[in-house]
């Protein structure tokens, strides 16, 4: 058995230089990527990357779809940037982009509850089992999934996100007033449904516990 | 709780609970995800331009620095303060590392070379190389030849890189199978876990491989191949480095009855030899993914289709990989084109087979026939499958609940009852259960 330290090589070479993207603005970022040079693309993901992801995981609940989510998003800024008339507005062209991505996914969830939903137009159900923190946000998610794809981003940016109502309204092209008149009707029809839901009022009865 | 001052509504105190707990568990990205995530991004950018301008396509070294840049700024974004650190320390279990770092295994002797941070390579017989550098994100090893498995541990930092012949593997958290056959001039690379990037002669650019993915390039016949395996047996490398001219991997290696379209291979094989550019028959290579990724960001249902089309059906079928089938015969039914779906989810059954998405496929061609004048007894006989073979599945109450109607429809519901039972015992608050329990009365 050979000890390795007497084998060690010489450090791999690192290729970016840690300042330029670091200090570079949002429109030296939207410049680099015009110009197809990697560190912008480094900077475009360390700056947004986690936001991206963090709306999507919560509008989705799942940790696999927001990942290939977020790639969707950013092949779609890269394809899109050359467009961006105000370069400054980076941060909102990815909002953007990423809520029209999760509409898009939304509505494609939507399409294949055609074959989910029954005559009577509920979702089936799962055995009842134990019921833990999993369990109860994927039957949270699955009442989600019964909202209309706009009401639901609405509720998820607002409810779930913290998201102000302005904000929210211009991230999904909607007036302040069509913001609230979805998130009433997200919320009312969530309560609505939340009481046909016995496992997910005994966990909140129980606050986490195992039924 | 956030503060709802903007609005006078306020939500129902179970749903601002459940809100919170979402808030919570969610929307935290993993070292890992961080890392794909920036080596997508970098990749992408390189595609991007390929894309733009087709002088830049020949331009082999940018794709090549995109990986490379992606592997090094993981290290300087997530952990520059490593880059001090001592380099990693390695150990061989049965052999030993000579000077220079060279390795080589015996006819029956299988050693191991473990490094610090817990990353192994499993040297297979008679396999030889050596180990060039080390530094504290990882280290570059040389297969020069033979055949190695390696488990690469995730790390945010990690930059690792394997040498095959001519062949560059770049490698962050994975685990994987190489081999290099010198005289044959043959890669193969099976992608058990992760991502890896692969650089070398007839790509013309870095090869991105998935999770699932087996790599073949043959250097004499000029021919490189990218396909889907069979995830829950994967087929051992040193029974495809044997064969001849012959695809490169015997169809029943693969996971399904579909193997690489065979005129792709038949083409690349008989032509002159001489200045021909490789042919990349792939069920997901780079080239593929790009021209679909676009309209499913999108949301283009009719683009999907038509690009599905457009390049044959048959060949969509035969190539595509399972995400994009899936996508597919959602594309399809959501234009009303069932005959595509139906289609788009036989192949998945086919060259997926045993996967969750051909599992799911069987439901979901059952309320197609179902739709269909007379399809009923189809239809019982897709969700019985899906039962079978998914009994927890997604679908699996829906099935059980179609299967209950469908048997009423077609014998009766005296027919229907045991089905009925079965329901209300698995899901006695279920959609079905009302239905369920006038048949058992």
């Amino acid at each position: 058995m050979a000890s390795s330290d007497s084998h060690s090589g010489p450090p791999l070479q690192l290729v970016l230089s840690r300042s330029t993207a670091a200090v570079a603005s949002d429109a030296d970022v939207v410049r680099g990527l015009i110009h197809k040079e990697e560190w912008a693309a480094v900077a475009l993901w360390s700056r947004y990357g986690s936001l991206v992801f963090r709306i999507a995981d919560r509008a989705l609940g799942s940790r696999h779809e927001a990942e290939d989510l977020t790639q969707d998003v950013f092949l779609c800024v890269l394809g899109k940037i050359a467009g961006l008339r105000d370069p400054a507005a980076l941060r909102s062209f990815v909002v953007s982009v990423t809520i029209r991505t999760l509409k898009w996914k939304l509505r494609r969830k939507r399409v294949r509850q055609w074959v989910q939903l029954t005559s009577t137009g509920d979702l089936p159900d799962q055995p009842v089992n134990g019921v833990d923190v999993d369990e109860t946000l994927r039957r949270f998610y699955r009442l989600l999934d019964k909202l209309r794809a706009d009401d639901r981003l609405v509720f998820v940016l607002r409810r779930v996100d913290g998201m102000k109502l302005e904000d929210v309204g211009r991230a999904t092209g909607h007036s302040l007033a069509t913001v609230k008149r979805r998130l009433t009707r997200a919320d009312a029809e969530l309560a609505h449904w939340m009481e046909r839901e016995p496992v997910l009022m005994t966990f909140l009865r129980n606050e986490g516990g195992t039924q | 709780m956030i503060r709802d001052d903007e609005s006078r509504a306020t939500p129902d105190p179970s749903v601002a609970k459940l809100a919170e707990l979402a808030r919570g568990q969610l929307g935290e990205m993993s070292d890992l995800q961080k890392a794909r995530g920036l080596h997508g991004v970098v990749t992408n950018l390189g595609q991007v331009h390929l894309h733009s301008s087709r002088v830049h396509r020949r331009r082999f070294w940018l794709a090549t620095a995109g990986a490379v840049t992606a592997l090094g700024v993981v290290a300087w974004l997530f952990g520059p303060t490593l880059v001090a650190n001592k380099p990693l320390t390695y150990a061989m279990t049965q052999g030993e590392i000579q000077a220079g770092g060279y390795f080589r295994s015996g006819l029956t002797a299988q050693p191991t070379i473990r490094f610090s941070d817990g990353t192994k390579v499993d040297l297979m017989a008679n396999a030889r190389g050596r180990i060039a550098s080390v530094d504290a994100h990882g280290a570059r090893v040389t297969l020069d030849e033979g055949e190695a498995h390696v488990e690469v541990v995730p790390r945010a930092e990690a930059r690792w890189q394997f040498d095959a012949g001519p062949f560059v593997v770049r490698v962050q958290g994975t685990a994987f199978a190489l081999a290099w056959k010198g005289d044959e001039g043959r890669l193969d690379l099976r992608l058990d876990k992760g991502a890896v990037t692969v650089t070398g002669p007839l790509s013309g650019e870095a090869i991105a491989l998935r999770s699932g993915q087996w790599l073949t390039v043959r250097l004499p016949a000029r021919e490189v191949f990218v396909r889907d395996f069979d995830r829950a047996a994967p087929p051992a490398l040193s029974g495809a480095t044997t064969v001849g001219s012959t695809p490169v991997v015997s169809a029943a290696q693969l996971a399904g009855p579909v193997p690489v379209p065979a005129p792709v291979v038949t083409a690349a094989s008989t032509q002159p030899k001489a200045r021909r550019p490789a042919r990349v028959a792939s069920v997901h290579s780079a080239d593929a993914e790009i021209s679909w990724a676009p309209a499913r960001a999108a949301g283009d249902w009719n683009r999907i289709l038509d690009l599905a089309t457009q390049r044959g059906l048959a060949r969509t079928l035969a190539e595509r990989g399972s995400e994009d089938l899936a996508l597919l015969a959602d594309a399809a039914h959501y234009l009303r084109r069932d005959d595509i779906a139906q289609q788009a989810l036989l192949a998945q059954r086919q060259r997926f087979a045993g996967s969750t998405r051909a599992k799911d496929a069987a439901f979901l061609l059952g309320r197609i026939v179902e739709a269909k004048s007379g399809g009923a007894r189809e239809a019982l006989d897709w969700y019985e499958r899906h039962l079978d073979e998914a009994p927890s599945g997604t679908y699996a109450s829906e099935a059980l609940g179609r299967k209950m109607t469908v048997l009423a429809r077609l014998h009766g519901d005296a027919a229907a009852r045991p089905v009925a039972e079965a329901y209300l015992r698995r899901y006695p608050g279920g959609t079905y259960a009302r239905a369920a329990r006038a048949y058992t009365k």
